[in-house]
């Protein structure tokens, strides 16, 4: 006998009889069971009791009735006295055919659904998996961004006080003063501000670009704003920034050339330093207090391309020499150009013993350039008693020097050919007439200070004018201690076809460093601008025969008192390099 | 010879040349000739950036020590190593 189906609540289908009619009962109830067990199976079939016509003939779930004795909870299938209708709800076989149909499509689309999921999962994993290949690279890349980029600066700042300030060249870039009678004049300055930023993603080209500071100095004029008011001008003593450094450095030129002295030989083309100031200001290691020699007149840095580098041999790659020549402008970095000709310098350094690092033992420099002034062809053309912005231009330089690790000491001999002007002689503070200015001074005082301009101008600017130069300079380290004595001591002679050139001076600088880390130098200094020969008074005849011109109203047959003052200064100077 | 400083000038300046050569071939630095293994042995201290001579004053700042080219940056870790060394 099948269980009873489940879920008719409430009533019992197998109904509680006396033992004689219990038979007759189950086989009476067994077509029921089997209804009740097909109308809940799939198959449509016909059922022996009722089922509602309308619902069944509309399709969708019907009706099943049967019939049931309240007093004895007995279900008929057919009706009869004291029986009253039992209604079910069947689901007619066009329903369940709908259904199993929906069910089916159901089905078929979560298949396709496991398929597409599946599938998806699929490219999942393979976007992981790129993307897990992908970081790898990505990490490196940021990993070795600091092989690829350098980024440092150099910081130079001083504190200047002067005993006597005079006329005379800069000490350091930067710098100015008043010249005589402003004794006890003193300023905190930023001589360098350097930003130096190195790009090489490929070992074999590099690109430099370093901003620098400038002190703005020069005439402008207040600006108008409006129809009644105006605004001062603001320019003057603004620290800009101007680019002193920007060049692409071809590191591996003779790489492969099979010429392993010159393998590291590099070619730049760009703004870049010119042969001997950098290499000098190395080998001498206290730029931060003082300029070197031809820097005084020559400008560090220019564009244009050169070739340089050391040449070495012998197993230990030994340095036997490190050369370095360009083709340059006329003009330097802070200038246009403006000639139709081009500036060639050269440095060679000879190291005789093989030197371990750059300057290491001794070692023998010789330095040339040869150059034009900055003028235009047209201009170059033109008549004028005085040639030197248009004349030839010669240095040279004569370098011994011998380098250890804890002390340095050189000598320096230079000769020059119109290679120094009154803008070099007076590049810190000069006369006002040299700059075209009238000086607030009496008329006498004002007349006597313009005839020693034009003598300045006619001994320093003549097209024919020869320099020389012997200097000392040298560092000793004092054992076990942080402190570095340090000096500079050089003669100067602007023009050595003048009998007694009374702007021949001596520079002395003499100082004690103290290194506080890798990064991070002090020093305290004096320095001193000495003019040597005692006063006198400059025959105008003697000076006509170099050009001069004396000034409007200037009858004098001498040019008095033309020996100026020495200059006294004591620094603080400061240097952080990365 | 117009100077008449030029005159002292230049022997001084020759003499000076000559006493740092001889006086540096004297004091030359790591010679070219291996230690002995005892002292080889030995761990070398980090160099002192005082006792260091520059190479170049840029971006980095190089340093030549004991016949040897470093970095500020290198030196810089070199002696904070030796310091941390030193504590422990």
């Amino acid at each position: 006998m099948p269980a009873p189906p489940a879920g008719l609540k409430g009533q019992h289908m197998i109904p509680t009889r006396p033992k004689s009619d219990l038979s007759f009962k189950l086989i009476e109830l067994l077509p029921v069971i089997w209804i009740l067990a097909l109308a809940l199976l799939v198959q449509p079939r016909p059922l022996f009791a009722q089922i509602a016509a309308s619902s069944a003939a509309a399709g969708s779930t019907g009706s099943l009735t049967l019939w049931t004795d309240p007093r004895t909870s007995q279900v008929f299938t057919r009706p009869g006295p004291g029986r009253v209708p039992l209604n079910l709800g069947v689901i007619a076989a066009p329903v369940q055919h709908s259904l199993e149909n929906q069910i089916q499509k159901q089905q078929v689309a979560t298949t396709k659904l496991t398929q597409q999921v599946t599938q998806q999962q699929v490219q999942t994993d393979a976007v992981v998996h790129q993307v897990n290949t992908m970081r790898p690279a990505w990490q490196n890349y940021v990993d070795s961004f600091q092989n690829k980029v350098s980024i440092g600066g150099q910081f130079w700042f001083a504190y200047q006080y002067f005993t006597h300030t005079g006329w005379g060249p800069q000490y350091l870039t930067q710098e100015n003063w008043p010249g005589p009678g402003n004794n006890g004049f003193n300023s905190f300055f930023m001589h360098r501000g350097y930003i130096n930023l190195f790009f090489y993603p490929t070992k074999d080209w590099t690109l430099r670009l370093t901003p620098n500071i400038y002190t703005m100095i020069g005439n402008t004029s207040a600006q108008a704003y409006g129809r009644s008011s105006a605004m001062p001008n603001a320019n003057v003593g603004n620290l800009g920034y101007r680019i002193k450094y920007g060049y692409v450095q071809w590191n591996t030129p003779f790489l492969n050339l099979g010429m392993d002295s010159i393998k590291n030989d590099k070619i730049i083309v760009g703004v870049q330093p010119q042969p001997i100031t950098a290499w000098e200001e190395d080998l001498y290691g206290y730029r931060f207090v003082n300029l070197t020699t031809w820097n005084m007149s020559l400008s560090s840095t220019f564009p244009g391309i050169s070739v340089q580098g050391p040449i070495t041999f012998g197993p230990e790659h030994l340095q036997y020499a490190d050369y370095n020549v360009g083709v340059f402008d006329n003009a330097s970095f802070h200038a246009i150009e403006a000639t139709d000709t081009k500036d060639v310098m050269a440095r060679l350094s000879i190291y005789p013993f093989g030197a371990k690092w750059r300057f290491d033992g001794l070692g023998f420099t010789s330095f040339y350039d040869f150059g034009y002034g900055n003028t235009t062809p047209d201009a170059a053309d033109l008549p004028t008693a005085l040639k030197g912005p248009n004349a030839e231009i010669e240095r040279f330089a004569e370098i011994v020097h011998y380098t250890a690790e804890t002390w340095g000491i050189a000598f320096e001999y230079d000769w020059g050919r119109n290679a120094w002007s009154p803008g070099n002689m007076f590049s810190a503070s000069g006369p006002a007439a040299v700059f075209g200015l009238t000086p607030n001074l009496p008329a006498p005082l004002a007349l006597n200070y313009a005839a020693y301009s034009n003598l300045a101008n006619a001994l320093l600017n003549n097209g024919r004018s020869y320099q020389q130069g012997f200097n000392f300079f040298g560092h000793y380290h004092i054992p076990n201690s942080r402190v570095t004595l340090f000096g500079w001591l050089e003669q100067w002679n602007p023009n050595t076809s003048v009998n007694t050139n009374p702007f021949d001076f001596y520079r002395v600088i003499l100082g004690a460093a103290y290194q506080w880390n890798e990064y991070l130098r002090f020093a305290i200094d004096t320095q001193n601008t000495l003019f040597f020969h005692n006063q006198y008074n400059f025959p105008v005849s003697y000076a006509k025969s170099f050009g001069f011109t004396p000034p409007t109203g200037f009858t004098s047959g001498s040019i008095p008192n033309v020996v100026t003052r020495d200059t006294h200064v004591f620094m603080l100077n400061v240097e952080y390099v990365f | 010879m117009k100077n008449p400083h030029l005159a002292i000038l230049l022997p001084v300046g020759l003499l000076f040349i000559g006493v740092a050569c001889a006086t540096g071939a004297a004091a030359q630095g790591p010679s070219l000739k291996s230690d002995p293994p005892s002292q080889a042995a030995k761990a070398d201290p980090p160099p002192d950036v005082t006792n260091c001579a520059i190479v170049t004053v840029s971006t980095p700042m190089l340093y030549a020590c004991k016949g040897k080219v470093y970095t500020a940056y290198q030196l810089q870790q070199l002696r904070e190593a030796a310091q941390a060394a030193h504590k422990q």
